[in-house]
């Protein structure tokens, strides 16, 4: 048996269907800094995942958009101010932080990460205000995991 | 741009997607199976491109066909386009123009170069002028691959002065003339794969994901690898056909090839010969059946006194990248070379007295017996 002359051993070969996913709150951010930030994307090639069907949501997030979480290879979460007052994009973040991701950015877009760490001030409030109190159990930790990793902090551009 | 507050989210994006555009090339080649030997072209190439100059430089990357200009050229692509401020790879030059004319291939040309998704947006205007206008100030990597006529150059990068301080443009051809007439001297060849390498891309294909090489196909490995002769088209070809294929069907496969070349790597390959005008065809023709490796006087000599131009004749088929010259000799690579007899064989498939020329014995001897050459 001879050894064959290279080893090079591919990785488990996940096939992506899109290169991000973006996550944020669409009153806050969609035609602001969400919509540049797509253009820039786009421009660059770079296959974004867009949720255009914002206005149609019905109380839970689809398959549809659970599917495009994980087959997208990295994701960015665009923290703003009214993000954790939508109990839909809060459900998207536990969605973003079960799968693993290779890549999370968070984007506290003129939000203190201290807040979204401690879940102080108004975003605090925000977060405690949703009836169901498991789920807002699982929503804090959430953040406060996202509020961990490194990411971009929009006060300091 | 983005006037909200006194921050600049324009800047905050850009980093953003800068970040993530690196990441995804750092990880969108850890997968080395059809990257063999691409280390040893980067080095000449990423001299030759030298990214830090600041003056606007023109580059060719030429060989014969499968060879990997194309790979190479996407490779290079996806680790520097994100160091310019406007890219494009331009895939199939030469067919885009063929099937849709050259206003087309402009017009494709803009629309990746602005981003720009509404072909319409240029009906009205001289493609020409635009490019000559708009891109003077930026930096820009360009990428056109297969090009095989001046004019599809000369729309799009005519002159170095269209392009910004710093820009890149990389062509792909099979023919260096093409380059040189052009102005472009900095000339990458892309060679054939030494046979190691050749038996690692070959066994990447035919194997895949197994470590060991399976018991009774080491002897066979070898003869497809040396059918292939270091072209990367035809080992990927090849091994791809032979994958998780019996012992018995490798034996045949192998023997059949010794025969009758393999459809996939002769369309390649023909695409050149087609190229050619009729004098160049005859040349390439005889050369294929009679004189691979011999002296380039001597064949020199016997072309003129059968009556072609063998002279221009012999600089344009070594051009475009048919045959070579070493060591006084005009070499022809095998795969050429049985796609050059094959041609001739198909002229007249049961009918050799028909053929322009004879090459094989057993055809000759059985003419010669029957008496029906004149």
């Amino acid at each position: 048996m001879a050894s064959l002359p290279s080893s090079s051993s591919s990785s488990s070969s996940t096939v992506w269907k899109t290169d991000v996913f973006v996550s944020f709150r669409g009153e806050d951010v969609r035609k602001t800094f969400v919509s540049h930030l797509f253009c820039e994307f786009d421009r660059m090639g770079i296959k974004a995942f867009r949720d255009d069907l914002d206005l149609q949501r019905g109380k839970s997030i689809s398959p549809e958009l659970i599917d495009a979480i994980k087959g997208s290879r990295f994701a960015i979460v665009v923290v703003s101010r009214n993000y954790a007052a939508s109990s839909w994009c809060l459900d998207e973040l536990l969605k973003i932080m079960e799968c693993n991701k290779d890549t999370i950015v968070p984007i506290f877009y003129e939000v203190d990460p201290s807040d979204v760490r401690r879940q102080r001030g108004s975003f605090g409030e925000d977060v405690e205000s949703h009836s169901d109190k498991e789920k807002v159990g699982k929503w804090k930790e959430a953040l406060k995991k996202l509020a961990a990793i490194s990411g971009e902090d929009s006060r300091n551009w | 741009m983005y006037g909200i507050g006194r921050r600049d989210d324009s800047k905050l994006i850009k980093k953003i997607v800068k970040d993530i555009s690196d990441k995804l090339v750092s990880t969108s080649w850890d997968d080395s199976k059809g990257l063999i030997g691409m280390s040893s072209h980067m080095d000449f190439l990423q001299s030759m491109i030298s990214i830090v100059d600041k003056d606007v430089r023109m580059l060719g990357i030429w060989g014969m066909g499968g060879v990997g200009k194309t790979t190479i050229a996407k490779y290079l692509y996806n680790q520097l386009s994100g160091q310019f401020q406007v890219h494009c790879f331009m895939e199939n030059v030469k067919e885009v123009c063929n099937r849709y004319g050259v206003r087309r291939l402009q017009v494709e040309f803009l629309c990746r170069m602005f981003q720009e998704r509404d072909k319409e947006a240029w009906s009205s205007v001289s493609c020409c002028n635009i490019i000559k206008e708009r891109f003077r100030h930026k930096m820009v990597f360009i990428v056109l691959d297969d090009v095989d006529r001046s004019e599809q150059l000369n729309e799009l990068v005519k002159e170095t002065g269209w392009f910004g301080p710093g820009s890149r443009i990389i062509v792909t051809t099979r023919d260096r003339h093409l380059l040189l007439s052009h102005g472009i001297n900095l000339v990458y060849k892309v060679k054939c794969l030494p046979k190691k390498e050749a038996l690692q891309l070959f066994c990447n294909y035919a194997f895949r994901e197994e470590i060991i090489l399976p018991h009774g196909f080491e002897e066979l490995s070898v003869q497809a690898v040396n059918y292939a002769s270091g072209l990367p088209l035809a080992l990927r070809v090849l091994g791809s056909f032979l994958y998780r294929r019996s012992q018995i069907e490798w034996e045949s496969t192998l023997a059949r090839l010794k025969t009758y070349p393999h459809s996939d790597i002769m369309e390649v390959l023909r695409v050149s010969y087609d190229g050619l005008d009729e004098q160049e065809k005859a040349i390439f023709l005889y050369i294929s059946c009679f004189y691979n490796m011999k002296q380039v006087d001597y064949v020199r000599k016997l072309l003129d006194l059968c009556g072609y131009a063998a002279e221009i004749g012999i600089t344009i088929l070594t051009e475009k990248s048919l045959i070579v010259e070493s060591n006084g000799c005009v070499k022809i690579h095998d795969l050429l070379e049985q796609m050059g007899r094959e041609l001739v064989r198909q002229q007249a498939v049961n009918n050799p007295a028909q053929r322009l020329l004879l090459w094989d014995p057993e055809d000759i001897c059985h003419l010669l017996s029957e008496n029906s050459v004149s």
